[in-house]
């Protein structure tokens, strides 16, 4: 059977044709509700949350937001919908916070029709007293405690918060989600440009009295109020670290385009400064202690914005001063997404609009990257309704398509870039960037890159349970799913992989065909802040994967549209 | 003795100015003072001296007390700066207002300036726990002072921020204050229609301590100096419902979608009819012209598109809408294609690369003269070229104005074509393009120094003089304004030739009394004409004489 490919009908074309029912085009779209429940750890419902939908659009500047309140079962719900994807955030409340999810790893995605479950934490508490060397108390100072390690004791970097002493020198940090914390006063992570302060210019001291290196960690149970954690001030001066931006866009309108310039600790990747720059002013961050730093000036735009790349900085008794930030324009991944006619069609009423898919480019992290590198930007966007989507704002590096699709029917047939010698839909090995990934250089600007969907996928949901009676399972999982048929060796998007803590998996949104399945156990060590690159990515690993596959001798065949349930896997 | 005390660390910490200060030699100036608390000396307290009027925003100097609470700044460049203790906790009689602390100091080519004193005085604590109707605690939300007999709230500055938000136990701590009589309330006001980003769906309507949603039934919280008032708690009644509206912009000559634009908000008081607390949605329409804003109050809005970016294409007619007990959807935004103004920021009689520069300092604006919405008004930024365009102008007779910040520039008239454009009101017609506008400035030097002397009395703690200068023929030249100094000394600079009326005003951010406004009207009653001419560098001193006897 010939197959066709369709791309999505544009509305401004029938716009543009009859105008008079063009309204009713857009109204016609299917309309519909995400309900759900807000739970606290233990299952109790929350009540009186602050639950935030948050509509994506191929825009970060005009997505839209609802809000609801959660009555008192803790359910809340949002009608009259249209088709599209969403996210959901909750507004702390009463110490209830989201729990923290790895920072590489694509938002959860809730279409209309959906039920959700959020599960809340009961976020803790670091409260004491801050004085200065002689006793005295420190008033009106910052003092931030900074998440450094997860429950599990693995290094974390993406979490701080900072709240000001009182005139007794009293602070009080809440909503902090469980984990070890270092905190420091007078840390310079929240100043920015216009806020004076008498401390400017020290250096940050930790708990108890201590530099970085020294400082004592403290642990923050769930809804565990941990005080006495006082800070006496050592009243060490640091040193500056100042420059300029060069270059970057002029704005002439109503709006005055500010430059973000942030620091960041080498290696540990916690923030040290922020500022914002107006045009021509120059940036300067105080009370920077010793040490590897690493800066990274961005302006985001709409249609891209402009950056610098990462400049390494050392700081060793003095002053760095005259540093030039040099303003490129950000790199970006523009393309379309093309629907391909299948012989399949799991659901003949439902129809799949491009713009409830997401995509998030995930960047191929490498152990030796810098912090800079590995800080997320717009990485996750929508379509428009004409199915063209633009990821913008990217750092240099490798980067992989990942996509969320509308419902379980849909699978990504291939990611193709264009001139090369394979199709768009049909991508030989030089075309075929699920396989090779996205290579960007600082300030490139990828276009024409074809992701093509097709009906008729098939899931696979089940539990590892182990071989023999009376052994445990390991505490943590990975999961495999890895193409049987030799042909399919090289296709990454038919490669899966899930990590389990429980045993159970879930592979949705596959192509049908011939599957073997592995479940491997994951090492201590790997830090559940981010997630390592999947195995499939590295042609070596990829064929390792597929040999231990075949060997385990775990073939299951997905037939199209199929949803195998309670599959068992033996471990 | 003294209890105040900051750390010993490194002396007289100076931090560079992060953009290049004018580099042409020239002689500097010292400035030193000292800082007190009830007369006594205080050390190691951080002064900061930030110069005013620049460009971009530098940072400022800094220097520290010694031992004697005394404190000196060398290598002052010339110019106007704001001269402050930065002393949390402690505020000074002296500060503009509170929030907005210290006072300006002229410093003038190799000046010693002396004796600048910072009277600190100790700051009252108001402390207590904000609850709802259930006992529960209400976390981060806002405190809010307000003197009895002003107008609005105190100020809160980025620092003080924090210190007026409740913590996850539903306390604050407001620390700092100057004496005075306070009333304490947690919400919005419906009399300012604000709108919550707080609590989207259940905000606090205003409630005063300790739980009286009337302003006139607050209990109102004495404080003297350095007193701490506990237990100051308010307990909020009920939450109100907030609500969304809804819909699209569309062009109204195509039909087609208005995308990247903001919707402004504006809520119409109901006793006046005035239209206030203007909001701008956060986020832009979309590529279906999708609008949405959030946490609206009942009563009457009016709405207004505005351009999110430099793309200032489209206006519309405002249109009202009435928020009653539920959300509303599908408010359709008709906008209308606007017309443009274009041409170039010129200043005369210079080739001064350094003057140039100064052209991405002015905003032009083109507004409506019985504009009574805000956002019936279109600017734009002059260009570094000196090119400018505003637009997404509505039809009609527009009045055209310049501001800048850039010191010594001034609008001396506005041309088409080469031809003046009379009172500086151009006519509009629908979706026109003007070209060829001229905005001309001149560049100027001329300068009115002098001082204000107060005989026959002194003037009470906390007020302030502001200096006008203001052109005798309207339309010739622009005004300018100061607040008088540390030292008593004003500069009124880049003044255009002309004459003027010197002309003294009064601010005093605290209750007036009789006394203070038979004071406001003496120093208000001051008048003298002075005559500019080009360059001219005028000295003079104006003498109040505060006596009974006096005028």
């Amino acid at each position: 059977m010939k197959k066709t490919i369709l791309f999505f009908r544009t509305h401004a074309m029938s716009c543009a044709l009859l105008l008079a029912i063009c309204s009713l085009t857009v109204n016609a779209q299917q309309r519909g509700a995400i309900t759900g429940r807000i739970l606290a750890e233990d299952g109790a419902p929350l009540s009186g949350i602050t639950v935030m939908l948050v509509s994506q659009t191929s825009s970060s500047t005009s997505r839209s937001y609802k809000t609801t309140l959660s009555d008192d079962e803790g359910n809340f719900q949002f009608t009259n919908l249209p088709q599209r994807s969403y996210s959901i955030n909750v507004v702390e409340s009463r110490g209830y916070i989201l729990p923290p999810r790895p920072a590489n790893q694509m938002q959860p995605v809730y279409r209309i029709g959906e039920n959700v479950t959020i599960r809340l934490v009961w976020g803790g508490v670091i409260t004491g007293r801050v004085s200065y060397a002689n006793g005295e108390q420190m008033i009106g100072v910052n003092v931030t405690a900074f998440r450094v390690r997860d429950t599990e004791g693995a290094p974390v970097r993406t979490y701080f918060r900072t709240r000001m002493s009182d005139d007794r020198g009293i602070y009080r940090i809440y909503g902090l989600p469980p984990g070890s914390y270092v905190v420091a006063v007078n840390h310079s992570v929240t100043s920015f440009s216009g806020n004076q302060s008498p401390f400017d210019g020290d250096a940050p001291t930790y708990y108890p009295s201590a530099p970085r290196d020294t400082a004592v960690e403290i642990q923050v149970a769930a809804g565990n109020e941990t005080s006495g954690i006082d800070i006496r001030h050592r009243s060490e001066r640091g040193h500056v670290i100042s420059g300029r931006v060069i270059g970057g866009g002029e704005s002439t309108g109503p709006v005055i385009q500010l430059t973000s310039i942030v620091l960041l600790s080498y290696p540990s990747g916690l923030q040290a400064g922020f500022f914002n720059s107006r045009p021509g002013q120059g940036f300067a961050f105080l009370g920077i202690p010793d040490g590897e730093y690493e800066l990274l000036a961005d302006q985001p735009q709409e249609d891209g914005g402009w950056r610098s790349e990462p400049r390494r900085v050392t700081v060793r008794g003095d002053d760095v001063t005259g540093i030039e930030l040099r303003m490129s324009p950000a790199a970006t991944i523009a393309g379309r997404i093309a629907v391909e006619t299948s012989p399949n069609v799991c659901d003949t009423k439902s129809k799949a609009l491009p713009q409830e898919v997401m995509f998030y480019a995930r960047r191929e992290e490498k152990p030796t990257d810098s912090p800079a590198q590995t800080m997320r930007y717009n990485q996750v966007i929508a379509p428009n309704e004409q199915g063209e989507f633009k990821v913008i704002a990217l750092m240099a590096g490798r980067y992989r398509l990942e996509t969320s699709l509308p419902t379980e029917n849909w699978f990504v047939k291939s990611i193709a870039s264009p001139n090369a010698t394979g199709s768009a839909t049909k991508p030989s090995a030089a075309n075929d960037l699920a396989r090779s990934g996205i290579a960007l250089k600082f300030g490139e600007r990828l276009t024409g890159v074809t992701v093509t969907i097709a009906d008729g996928a098939a899931s696979v949901r089940g539990k590892v349970v182990p071989a023999k009676d009376g052994s445990k399972l390991p505490a943590r999982l990975r999961v495999f799913l890895v193409p049987a048929e030799p042909t399919a060796a090289e296709d990454v998007l038919r490669y899966g992989e899930v990590l389990s803590s429980d045993g159970s998996f879930a592979f949705t949104n596959f192509a049908p065909g011939k599957y073997w399945l592995l479940a491997k156990p994951v090492a201590d060590t790997e830090s559940a802040d981010r997630l390592p690159p999947p195995v499939a990515w590295d042609a070596a690993e990829r064929l390792k994967l597929r040999k231990a596959a075949e060997a385990a001798k775990t073939e299951i065949e997905l037939k199209p549209c199929q949803r195998v349930k309670d599959h068992v896997l033996n471990f | 003795m003294l209890r105040f005390v900051f750390a010993l660390f490194a002396l007289g910490l100076l931090l560079p100015a992060v953009s290049a200060q004018p580099s042409q030699k020239e002689a500097k100036s010292t400035v030193s003072g000292t800082v007190t608390l009830n007369g006594t000396g205080v050390r190691n307290a951080v002064v900061s001296l930030q110069a005013q009027n620049q460009s971009v925003p530098q940072q400022p100097l800094r220097a520290k007390t010694d031992a004697d609470g005394r404190f000196r700044f060398t290598e002052v460049a010339a110019g106007q700066y704001l001269i402050n203790a930065l002393t949390p906790g402690f505020y000074s009689a002296s500060d503009f207002q509170y929030g907005l602390p210290g006072r300006t100091l002229n410093v003038g080519k190799g000046e010693t300036i002396e004796n600048i004193e910072l009277q600190l005085k100790r700051g009252a604590v108001i402390t207590g726990r904000v609850t709802d109707e259930n006992d529960e605690p209400i976390a981060e939300t806002q405190v809010q002072l307000q003197r009895v007999g002003d107008r609005l709230p105190l100020r809160q500055n980025m620092l003080s921020f924090d210190m007026h938000r409740t913590d996850d136990l539903g306390v604050y701590r407001i620390y700092g204050l100057p004496p005075g009589k306070y009333q304490v309330s947690v919400g919005s006001s419906a009399r300012d229609g604000l709108i919550s980003y707080q609590n989207l769906r259940a905000s606090i309507e205003q409630t005063f301590h300790p739980d009286t949603t009337d302003q006139a039934k607050a209990k109102v919280v004495e404080l003297e100096e350095g007193q701490i008032a506990s237990d100051v708690d308010i307990r909020i009644a009920k939450r109100k419902n907030s609500y969304e509206v809804s819909g699209r912009v569309v062009d109204v000559q195509t039909g087609q979608a208005v995308a990247g634009v903001n919707v402004a908000f504006g809520f119409v008081q109901p006793s006046t009819g005035r239209v206030g607390g203007w909001t701008t949605s956060t986020t832009r329409t979309d590529a279906s012209g999708a609008f949405q804003l959030l946490g609206l109050h009942p009563g009457k809005y009016v709405m207004s598109i505005r351009a999110a970016t430099d793309k200032d294409e489209y206006f519309n007619d405002p249109i009202t809408i009435g928020v009653t007990d539920s959300d509303l959807a599908g408010i359709e935004i008709r906008a209308q294609r606007g017309a443009v103004i274009s041409g170039w920021a010129v200043i005369e009689g210079t080739t001064d690369p350094a003057i140039l520069a100064k052209r991405p300092q002015i905003n032009l604006q083109a507004a409506t003269e019985d504009s009574t919405f805000v956002f019936n008004q279109r600017s734009a930024r002059v260009r570094t070229d000196g090119s400018f365009q505003i637009g997404g102008l509505s039809t009609g007779k527009k009045r055209l104005t310049a501001y800048t910040s850039a010191t010594g520039l001034s609008l001396v008239r506005i041309e088409q074509n080469g031809a003046p454009i009379k009172d500086n009101q151009i006519e509009v017609r629908a979706g026109e393009e003007i070209k060829n506008v001229r905005f001309v400035f001149a560049h100027s030097t001329a300068a009115i120094r002098g001082r204000v002397e107060f005989v026959g009395g002194t003037l009470p703690e906390g007020i302030s003089i502001i200096v006008l200068a203001q052109p005798v023929e309207r339309g010739s030249a622009n005004g300018k304004s100061t607040q008088l100094d540390a030292r008593g000394q004003f500069v009124l600079d880049g003044l255009l030739p002309g004459e003027y009326t010197l002309r003294l005003s009064v601010n005093y951010p605290q209750l007036s009394t009789q006394e203070i406004s038979l004071l406001t009207r003496k120093i208000m009653n001051h008048s003298q004409r002075v005559s500019i001419a080009s360059g001219s560098q005028i000295q003079l001193t104006i003498t109040i004489d505060l006596s009974q006897e006096g005028r």
